[in-house]
């Protein structure tokens, strides 16, 4: 195979992987160095599905000895092709398309092929070259393979801006039922407190991040968000990343049934609301129906607000950040420009509110403007 | 009078100072797009090359950034809409940040002149045992898209059509993603 033909095969084998290149702290060397990370990271283009494409994202190889039922490069699929780059490939690949001004960096994943400590080892060859032969100083985020190697992940770290490892399942017995051949406390739960660790003393730049698929054995939203709530507070997870569960065809569960979208998407906004919007834990928890998943028929943010009617409505006058952002229609920014602004002065006007970029439709039965609330049906 | 003292924020922002916020906006923005979007050749004698067509004056901008990126190499850029060729590095020994007027069609020739200088002053090559194909990227970039989840609306979001030149490949994939039928013709038929 050449290399373009490894390209194609490796590169569609981590469509399903999301990462981005993220804020690092990293400070590039001065001198002798090709390239430097984007202050804030940044998309060099974009898929039709919407998603960017900032980093080459590629497994090193396909091959892999772990049995996910959902995954296409496991043993238990049915077909495949096996390739594999070689590092120097792969190191001068990565070097053509970022001197080109093509990517950002570079995402790096691999099979497990033979056992974790092989694998790690192919990552480490390529990232030698790319780091010390070729100076490379772009932005990169590299996959753990779960039961690696506690000196293996060192080594991974002082390469990379970011790492990740991948939990696949909030729950251990779902974990059990996706895949025989990894243990999830051992293997998976076991490196995550040592990868927090080694961000703790200060050596990963830019955090440390995992990703689950949703729904594949069955877990409920509840099990996604007492996990996410744990890893946050107790693993010192960046983020959480969420894919829903697609099935794949020539995998054990491709006659299983694919998980709609906008669950995805609903854990996302839940993830949001837990880190950025300051919602606490027990607050999200009531949003969760009686089957354990949030209802998708209504957006979380409007659901906690018809739930919680005693909180609204908000006077967007007399009003903190915390008050502001649990409005429906009333993203982060929104309610960080009226904060500051109503500081000293006054919105009085619908209009004026509009032009914070409030999604006024939604906002309007849970807030007041100078004393007057939306009174007629006319705005519903 | 006192109605008169009331600040009104759609009055604020109508001021001379929001316009110049929202030119200095779209400036940064043309250039922010320039660093992203600019694909650049690479010549073996550390040399990077690229072709740009700005609207507003931030080639400057968007060459200082190229060159701290690339502090060993040298990097040159066509501005095609004013013919300019503009040159930067931040090389100790080739220090240099200039610009000059070239003739029409003579952009080649240019290259080539300012290879061979950069043969001679430099020892060092950037040569790669991988060679470059253009397929490379739309190989990867067809690789990384996932079907089921076509969303056109986000994508033209992120990277407005009209943004892109038809020589992008991302502009023949858009294309063929928002095409809902597929090209049939009569011999399907028969």
């Amino acid at each position: 195979m050449n290399t373009l033909e490894k390209l194609k095969v490796l590169g569609g084998g981590t469509k399903w992987d999301i990462c981005t290149p993220a804020e690092t702290t990293r400070v590039p060397k001065t001198e002798c160095r090709v390239g430097a990370p984007y202050e804030a990271g940044v998309c060099r283009s974009f898929t039709p599905d919407g998603r960017c494409v900032s980093l080459l994202k590629v497994l090193n190889t396909n091959s892999c000895v772990h049995d996910c039922k959902y995954c296409v490069h496991s043993t238990s699929s049915k077909k495949k092709t096996i390739t594999m780059f070689e590092p120097k490939e792969l190191a001068d690949l990565t070097m053509q398309m970022y001197l080109r001004n093509y990517i950002e960096g570079v995402f790096l994943s691999s099979g497990v092929l033979g056992n974790s400590e092989i694998a790690n080892q192919k990552i480490i060859d390529t990232m030698e070259i790319l780091r010390n032969k070729h100076h490379f100083q772009g932005y990169v985020h590299l996959k753990i393979m779960p039961g690696s190697d506690k000196e293996q992940i060192k080594q991974l770290i002082e390469f990379s801006d970011r790492v990740s490892l991948n939990l696949e399942s909030p729950t251990k017995s779902a974990f059990g039922e996706l895949c025989s051949t990894k243990d999830y406390n051992n293997d998976v739960l076991k490196r995550l407190r040592w990868i927090n660790d080694l961000k703790n003393k200060g050596e990963i730049s830019s955090g440390f991040t995992t990703q689950m698929v949703v729904g594949a054995a069955g877990e409920t939203d509840k099990d996604y968000l007492n996990t996410m709530w744990s890893m946050y507070k107790e693993h010192g997870l960046r983020r959480a990343y969420f894919s829903a569960f697609d099935a794949c065809a020539n995998t054990p569960l491709e006659n299983g049934k694919s998980i709609p979208l906008r669950r995805e998407n609903f854990l996302y906004r839940i993830d949001w609301m837990l880190r950025f919007y300051k919602f606490k834990f027990h607050e999200l928890k009531t949003m969760i129906g009686d089957n354990g998943n949030l209802p998708l028929n209504i957006d979380p943010k409007l659901n906690f607000a018809l739930q919680n009617p005693d909180k609204f409505p908000v006077d967007i006058n007399h009003s903190s950040f915390d008050e502001l952002i649990r409005v429906p229609g009333i993203g982060l920014a929104g309610a960080e420009k009226i904060s500051k602004f109503t500081q000293h002065h006054k919105i009085q006007t619908i209009d004026e509110l509009k032009e914070f970029g409030v999604r006024y439709k939604e906002a309007a039965p849970f807030i007041e403007v100078e004393g007057s609330r939306q009174s007629s049906l006319r705005g519903f | 009078m006192e109605q008169a003292n009331k600040f009104c924020y759609s009055a604020w922002k109508k001021k001379k100072q929001f316009l110049v916020i929202q030119i200095m906006e779209a400036n940064f923005g043309e250039a922010h797009r320039l660093k992203v979007f600019t694909r650049l050749q690479l010549f073996p004698e550390m040399l990077l090359f690229g072709e740009i067509s700005p609207r507003a004056e931030v080639v400057e901008n968007v060459l200082n950034f190229f060159a701290y990126r690339f502090p060993t190499f040298v990097i040159a850029l066509h501005e095609k809409s004013s013919e300019k060729f503009w040159i930067a590095s931040r090389r100790k020994d080739f220090s240099i940040f200039a610009s000059k007027q070239i003739e029409n069609n003579s952009i080649n020739e240019t290259i080539q002149n300012l290879r061979k200088i950069l043969a001679q002053t430099f020892e060092e090559r950037m040569n790669l045992e991988v060679e470059w194909s253009e397929d490379f990227f739309s190989t990867f970039y067809d690789s990384q898209f996932i079907e089921p989840r076509k969303n056109l609306k986000i994508a033209n979001h992120m990277m407005p059509s009209h943004f892109l030149s038809k020589e992008l490949h991302e502009f023949h994939a858009m294309k063929a993603a928002k095409r809902t039928k597929p090209n049939t013709s009569l011999k399907q038929f028969v």
